[in-house]
């Protein structure tokens, strides 16, 4: 669940994302729901309740996906996912394929995104996500193939606008 | 000469063609020339990597694709490939 205001909270859900609304007389409702039967892995509400806002999918089959809206959820397009580069031949740790899209972050004044991910890569984006490049100063520490928890048995990317970056690893 | 067929659960999530040909003699090539007409297609077939998802399979000519990873499988002039999802849980 995430909240860009008193009154509105979107929450993310296997069947879909939902935003709610609250109102002094009725408490909190569905306002309005996105991507109905699909699985929402994580939402970024737009910076002041209104503009551009984020949700990730994680489409099974499919995989994971980025869409985008400009209008604070009126309509929403497909961005292309952040993708791991070229895996070296023999690289340890998990396989350089992103598995899905677990929390997205921005900087306060939006200039910069980030997105934390399993198989436990950071991207950041300068282009308001319409292109993402993996931290490689996080993915090539050599104690990354030792990371393990987080997320579904696998490590976890999980980025704070305050700190940039916080693998929630052990 | 060979054709790419696309499950019409595709269309759900992305603008992809019902079918597409393509003077090809591997899959991969094949693909990639459906993928030129639909850049957003590729990432729901293939993974980072260039690899078939797990979960997508590929028929050529009713046998299932071998080589998940180079996809070099070869075509015939007249070959037929589906790239479906895999029938998965329980």
């Amino acid at each position: 669940m995430s909240t860009s205001a008193a009154d509105r909270a979107w929450v993310c859900t296997r069947k879909g994302l939902f935003e709610m609304r609250h109102g002094s007389t009725t408490g909190w409702r569905i306002a309005r729901s996105h991507f109905l039967g699909e699985p929402v892995s994580a939402v970024l509400p737009p910076l002041g309740g209104g503009g551009r806002m984020f949700a990730a999918l994680n489409l099974g089959h499919f995989g994971a996906k980025l869409q985008v809206s400009d209008d604070a959820g009126g309509t929403w397009r497909e961005l292309p996912a952040p993708a791991y580069p070229e895996q070296p031949p023999g690289a340890e740790g998990a396989p350089w394929k992103l598995v899905q899209i677990w929390t997205l972050e921005s900087a306060c004044d939006a200039s910069r995104l980030w997105l934390g991910t399993l198989p436990g890569g950071l991207f950041a984006s300068l282009d308001h996500g319409e292109t993402w490049q993996l931290d490689r100063s996080l993915w090539d520490r050599p104690e990354r193939t030792q990371w393990m928890g987080g997320g579904k048995g696998r490590p976890a990317c999980i980025p704070s606008a305050r700190t940039r970056a916080g693998p929630t690893s052990c | 000469m060979p054709r790419v067929l696309f499950t019409p659960q595709l269309r759900r999530f992305v603008d992809a063609p019902e079918h597409a040909d393509a003077q090809a003699t591997t899959l991969r090539a094949l693909l990639d020339s459906a993928f030129l007409v639909a850049p957003m297609l590729r990432g729901y077939v293939l993974d980072d990597q260039g690899h078939v998802r797990p979960n997508v399979v590929i028929f050529i000519d009713g046998r299932r694709c071998t080589d998940r990873v180079r996809l070099a499988d070869a075509l015939a002039p007249d070959s037929t490939v589906h790239v479906l999802q895999a029938l998965s849980g329980g």
